[in-house]
């Protein structure tokens, strides 16, 4: 488990990163919590020829707050949203999410950035972003474009980052602060789910849902939004057995993979009672009442 | 000073969590060299090619080495366990010319560091000629199968039958018969340490060091001499802090032969660190049975006779012989008075990881056949489990129990003593067992589903044939026991210390124990099968007491005074009723070794030591009883560990607070075993669990506080009446929570049948509505 021959950078500035970056192409890696690369490149799953270090880069390392926008730089670790209360009730869903990413030391480490450019499917922070409709600030040499997260998750491990590119920010727009919960089903608590839910609920001052954001993890090669039952909860009070109804929506479409860990119909049977558990908490904690 | 059976702070801990153990990848000599293993990608394989001539020209390369650049001496690991029911096959130490599970060695790579070694084994190039996997243990035994090893028809390892009465006739008139097939699968041991060899040549001696981290480091004296064709005597094993045991590590793998011929024969220091993935792919495994099982029984739930067979896994060799089926089979009866009993092991090859003993060897699925045949019974005749146990369970007035058949260690099967009725009596205390069923009924109507399992076991322990101590106070007062079993976590520092400072009345701090060097005492076995404590303590207890002997001898020289008249108190002797006159240990030790050039003078000749070899007349027998409540998540059958309690009678316990360890680690591994651990293979006979993140360990967060307590009856089969206490905690854990959640889910139907089982297992159950976990 000694990782195969690889040249080691770490430039000072992100300028400096993205030229290296554009200079080698696909051989390069870019490292930041190095959480999910390290262990791939030690199994030799991953060969890296060039290792572009950004952890030596000053100014990228703290959330930048604005009443429209709450921007986190590639550098911020996961474990800040548990650290920071500021933070937590800034973003509750992402925070919520964030316990259940494997243990301390490795959010310690892990970045929220790298997470999202890891892609795995089972991953909670995909998810989460993909529900807050964030988005994506992704940077090249000489350029910058921006990605709506629905649209930056392409398959398993894979995104739309080109070569050369890598993201630099993540920007939640008015991210909400009642509502919502991530709930999810691991073999252990720590272990990547077997199926995660996220949920952004929205009441009118009637009580009646305004509107739903529902993604959910580890069911497909990348987060999944489920558009039909967002659309049936709509105008609908809260109530146990129209979420029941919406669990099951969610479910029907899926068609998960099987693995040692658990079948597909399990993960689909999951799905179907997270998306339902998770409805129920988001509504409670928007403070209305479920029927 | 009363050490013996208090809870004494283990000695050994500061060191360890601290950072400051020794371990063998701690270990750094001068121009020491790295290994790699080049392994086989395939589960069963011709070898057309090994061409190594990439890999030799590799930057930092010493040396690659194939099955033919070995001496004709170190070419196979000779049968270290011979059983006259088994012809072993001969285990390469490299292979030469086929390929039999995933992870067997072919070429070892020797680099200047093991980064360099990994990319040059990478260009050891292997042309397999690929035969089919021989993964399915029934799909083994069929006709027409493809043989692992070509002489050996129908896969067929060796089949081991055992039977006492007139079981048919039990059944024949029998008012209640159940039946079961049942599956264990396979998991691991997983030290924190992995397999490890450091290997020092010094040909100035001829003489070979090797440091790592076995649990018989005199087995490996003597077969690493063998291959190296010296006498045992210029061989040295040397054991640090050995990060765990578990068994598997109790026998000599083709490493063990592989560095040491290697570090000879490049007369360089070489380490090998077996990696995680090595360890999971590699290391030896345990656990696969399916049996297809009876009981018969009375209307009042008395056993009447248990029949059946069972398939055991054996893997691609037999290192250790049989005796893991050896052991269900002999294991089965348990603590339970069973009048009729015929089993018959089929032990198979197949293309995977050799089997050997892991913890509870053999005993867990024993167990789990006995208690859901139990289980089955109890439902049948709608008799509470519980009382089902307590109706069968031989009575404590009934030991010594003949059993009734000629066990493993060739003697007639006899426990020593016990009280099991006792200890499931007071696990159901613990988890308020009454209480407990009403609140069961209470919350079904909720959604809510409790369970309840329990589960009784008897394993042997502290087995013979001898272990060797030695006994000695230097000049100083310190008093130094040296012990060939060695320790790879177990207390052994603190536990035979304990032992030895009561004898000679001396504080704790003033004893030290060494191990984990063949050059200290002549013979030993090994540190498994909860035998250690029995063997060396009681060796270190009748040491001590010849030390004492003579010491008060040579103090009478001293004091000239009578024998009689001397008492050894606080490390002193004195002459009772004249304290003043007296003379400390380390003043007799002193005595003892006389002065240059003067005739020593002594009735005890020189020195105040003392050897003694413990030899056990039989084996003693520990027992356990364990109860547990768990609630299933009826909708996504995610399972949580409500309370669980393990009484456990291990005779005398010589350190409480060790021995609570050891249950609860035990019980960890159970959770384990029930729950997460599961090596996977596929059809193709590869490994699907070669990492931790899908082969599952229980973590803190899986494991749930654990209750224990302890009803001891002492055994009388050695001086402290202890029992052994390592494997316990774990044999009954897997049969106690299979039963458990199959109690919760029993409105549903599920039948528990396999394990382990995940929830999306049961989720499967459940949806059949009747039937055993039977999917992945």
């Amino acid at each position: 488990m000694k990782p195969a021959p690889f040249q080691y950078v770490a430039p000072d500035t992100l300028e400096e990163a993205l030229t290296l970056l554009k200079q080698y192409g696909d051989d390069a890696k870019v490292l930041a919590g190095g959480q999910s690369l390290v262990p791939m490149m030690n199994l030799r799953l991953s060969r890296p020829s060039v290792i572009v270090d950004l952890n030596r880069i000053a100014g990228h390392d703290t959330v930048r707050d604005s009443a429209r926008v709450l921007t986190i730089p590639f550098l911020v670790r996961q474990r800040a949203f548990e650290t920071s209360p500021e933070l937590a009730h800034r973003v509750p869903l992402l925070a919520e999410a964030i316990t259940f990413v494997a243990h301390p030391a490795i959010r310690g480490r892990g970045t929220i950035a790298g997470s999202i450019a890891h892609a795995d499917p089972a991953a909670e922070i995909p998810a989460v972003v993909t529900a807050l409709e964030a988005e994506i600030v992704v940077r090249s040499k000489g350029a910058k474009r921006v990605v709506a997260a629905q649209d930056f998750f392409v398959d398993v491990l894979t995104t739309a980052l080109g070569p050369g590119e890598v993201v630099t920010e993540i920007r939640i727009p008015r991210p909400p602060t009642k509502g919502t919960a991530f709930v999810e089903l691991a073999r252990r608590f720590g272990d990547f789910a077997l199926v995660g839910v996220a949920v952004i609920l929205r009441t009118a001052t009637d009580g009646s849902i305004a509107g739903a954001r529902i993604t959910l993890s580890g069911v497909a090669g990348k987060p999944l939004r489920a558009l039909d039952s967002e659309a049936m909860l709509l105008g609908h009070q809260p109530a146990a057995a129209l979420f029941a109804e919406a669990g099951r929506a969610a479910a029907a479409p899926l068609t998960p993979p099987s693995d040692i860990h658990a079948s597909a119909s399990y993960r689909t049977r999951v799905a179907a009672v997270l998306t339902e558990r998770a409805l129920s908490v988001a509504a409670h904690r928007a403070g209305v009442e479920v029927l | 000073m009363g050490y013996f059976g208090r809870r004494q702070a283990r000695v050994e801990d500061d060191a360890l969590v601290t950072g400051r153990g020794r371990y063998v990848d701690d270990i750094r000599l001068p121009g020491m060299a790295h290994v790699a293993i080049v392994r086989s990608r395939m589960a069963h394989a011709g070898l057309t090619r090994v061409d190594v001539a990439r890999a030799r020209a590799a930057k930092g390369v010493v040396a690659v080495f194939t099955a033919d650049d070995l001496p004709p001496s170190a070419r196979v690991l000779p049968d270290c366990h011979a059983h006259p029911a088994l012809v072993s096959k001969d285990l390469p130490v490299l292979a030469p010319d086929r390929v039999r599970y995933v992870g067997e060695p072919i070429a070892a790579v020797v680099a200047e560091d093991r980064y360099l070694a990994e990319d040059a084994a990478e260009l050891v190039e292997v042309e397999y000629e690929p035969r089919p996997a021989v993964v399915d243990l029934e799909r083994a035994l069929e006709p027409g199968a493809t043989l692992v090893h070509d002489d050996r028809a129908g896969n067929v390892a060796t089949r081991l039958p055992i039977s006492k009465g007139d079981v048919d006739a039990a059944f024949a008139d029998a008012p209640c018969v159940v039946r079961e097939r049942l599956e264990i699968h396979r998991g691991a041991g997983q030290a924190m340490e992995t397999r490890g060899i450091v290997a020092l040549w010094s040909a100035g001696d001829e003489r070979l060091t090797v440091w790592n981290v076995s649990q018989v480091p005199y087995l490996q004296r003597h077969v690493i001499a063998t291959a190296l064709g010296v006498p045992e005597h210029r061989v040295r094993v040397l054991n640090g802090d050995v990060g765990g045991g578990f068994g598997y590590k109790g026998l000599v793998y083709v490493e063990d032969v592989l560095i040491a011929v290697l570090a000879r024969a490049l007369d360089r220091p070489l380490k090998w660190i077996e990696d995680r993935h090595e360890h999971l792919v590699a290391s030896y495994h345990e656990r696969t049975q399916i049996h297809d099982v009876e009981m018969a029984a009375d209307e009042g739930g008395l056993i009447l006779g248990v029949r059946g067979r069972f398939i055991a896994d054996t893997g691609a060799y037999t290192p250790w012989g049989p005796v893991v089926p050896l052991l269900t089979l002999v294991n089965i009866p348990g603590p339970y008075k069973v009048p009729s009993y015929r089993m018959e092991a089929v032990v198979v090859f197949t293309t995977t990881v050799p089997v050997v003993p892991v913890r509870g060897a053999g005993r867990p699925q024993a167990v789990f056949v006995m208690e859901r045949l139990l289980d089955r019974v109890a439902e049948r005749l709608n008799i509470d489990p519980a009382e089902v146990r307590l109706r069968n369970l031989i009575q404590a007035d009934e030991y010594p129990y003949d059993v009734g058949f000629i066990s493993r260690d060739g003697a007639r099967r006899t426990y020593d003593s016990g009280d099991v009725p006792a200890l499931l009596r007071r696990a159901m205390t613990m988890v308020r067992y009454d209480e407990r069923r009403r609140e069961q009924a209470e919350q079904r109507p909720h959604g809510r589903y409790v369970g309840i399992g329990m589960g009784c076991a008897v394993e042997e322990a502290g087995l013979g044939p001898y272990e060797e101590v030695e006994v000695s106070v230097e000049p100083s007062g310190t008093v130094i026991v040296r012990a060939g079993a060695p320790a790879q976590g177990q207390g052994h520092r603190t536990v035979f210390a304990q032992v030895v400072a009561d004898e000679l009345d001396v504080p704790i701090e003033d004893v030290t124990v060494v191990s984990g060097d063949t050059d200290l005492v002549r013979h030993s076995i090994g540190t498994f099968a909860s035998r250690a404590a029995v063997l060396v303590g009681s060796a270190a207890l009748e040491a001590s007491r010849a030390v004492k002997a003579k010491a008060l001898r040579i103090a009478a020289t001293m004091l000239e005074a009578s024998e009689l008249d001397l008492v050894l108190e606080r490390g002193r002797v004195s002459v009772r009723g004249a304290p003043d006159r007296g003379v400390t240990l380390g003043e007799i030790a002193r005595r003892s070794l006389g002065d240059a050039g003067i005739p020593l003078k002594l009735p005890t000749g020189p020195g105040l030591a003392a050897t003694s070899a413990f030899c056990p007349p039989a084996t003693t027998y520990p027992t356990g009883a364990h109860v547990a409540v768990v609630e299933v998540d009826p909708r996504t059958l995610a399972v949580r560990i409500v309370q669980y309690a393990a009484v456990q009678d291990f005779g005398t316990l010589m350190n409480p607070l060790i021995v609570d360890g050891q249950v609860i680690g035990g019980v960890a591994h159970g959770i384990g075993n029930a729950l997460f651990e599961r090596v996977v293979y596929d059809a193709d006979g590869q490994n699907l669990t070669g990492t931790f993140m899908d082969y599952l360990m229980p973590t803190t967060t899986d494991v749930p506080r654990i209750d224990v307590d302890h009803l001891g009856t002492p055994s009388p089969l050695n001086p402290m009446g202890a029992k052994g206490a390592g494997q316990g905690g774990l044999i009954p854990v897997a049969a106690v929570l299979a039963g458990a959640v199959e109690d919760a889910l029993r409105p549903f139907g599920v039948r528990v049948t396999r394990v382990p089982f995940t929830p999306s297992d049961l989720a499967e159950a459940m949806d059949a509505g009747t039937g055993g976990v039977r999917a992945g």
